[in-house]
């Protein structure tokens, strides 16, 4: 048992700054905050068959928030997305290496994803902006990455995360 | 890194992630025993090809975070901080 485990996730990821406690902010919202508390663990294995948590995983849960028995409420996502939706500045200063098209300059297929994304999530992420030089493979990717980590699976959604949170860490990502 | 090592999963979550770093660090190294491994802690091929693609997502997502040079949002802290 880590230190302090019941408040901070169970793995700790130290090299990665995306993941986030969960007293800060909900956990599956987007890509970045891959965290998997022991309490989440704990209670989504209590509730299931082998540890596998299969009965969570197969609800479809959407995008925000936790299906079944994973409880984050909406005002927790609502909270930070409040918190957090910055300044006009923020929006459009420099994110990555490359250009990307500030949110006020998008049109299109590109002001749709942007849309969802800010719906979504509350703001929008720097991974979802940096894709906006091709606004059909960042709908593409999303599309990809809500079916995988929160369609219907044979893995549950701890399990899921689980998994996004190992790579991050052992590839050490900076984001 | 490997701190999930310590972090008392059960032995079937263990065995994922086990999966997920080798995958992630050594791909050619990859064999029918990996699989194997995974069916005998009860996954079968749905949720092992739902765990590649996952593991395959996040390698995928992190190099464009790297390639790109995406800053972290501003309002994160890493941990420990």
């Amino acid at each position: 048992m880590i230190k302090g485990a019941r408040k901070f996730p169970l793995l700790k990821v130290s090299d990665c700054r995306h993941t986030l406690p969960l007293t800060r902010a909900p956990a599956w919202e987007w890509a970045g905050q891959h965290v998997v508390s022991r309490d989440i663990y704990d209670m989504n294995n209590a509730h299931s068959a082998q540890g596998r948590g299969r009965s969570a995983s197969t609800v479809a849960g959407g995008w925000r928030g936790i299906p079944g028995r994973l409880s984050f409420g909406p005002s927790c996502t609502m909270r930070t997305a409040a918190s957090l939706h910055g300044t006009g500045s923020e929006r459009t200063s420099h994110v990555s290496w490359i250009h990307q098209v500030p949110v006020e300059e998008a049109t299109g297929l590109l002001k749709s994803e942007y849309d969802k994304a800010i719906r979504r999530a509350g703001r929008l992420w720097h991974i979802v902006q940096v894709m906006s030089p091709n606004p059909r493979v960042l709908k593409t990717s999303m599309e990809f990455y809500g079916a995988i980590m929160f369609g219907p699976s044979a893995l549950s959604r701890v399990q899921r995360e689980l998994l996004g949170t190992v790579v991050s860490s052992e590839l050490g990502c900076h984001y | 890194m490997g701190d999930w090592r310590a972090a008392g999963l059960s032995a079937a979550d263990a065995a994922l992630c086990e999966f997920a770093a080798k995958l992630t660090h050594d791909q050619r190294a990859m064999s029918r025993a990996d699989l194997d491994v995974l069916r005998r802690h009860g996954f079968d091929d749905g949720a092992i090809h739902d765990a590649a693609q996952v593991i395959g997502y996040f390698n995928y997502i992190t190099r464009m975070a790297d390639a790109l040079g995406i800053e972290p949002e501003t309002f994160i802290q890493p941990w420990g901080s």
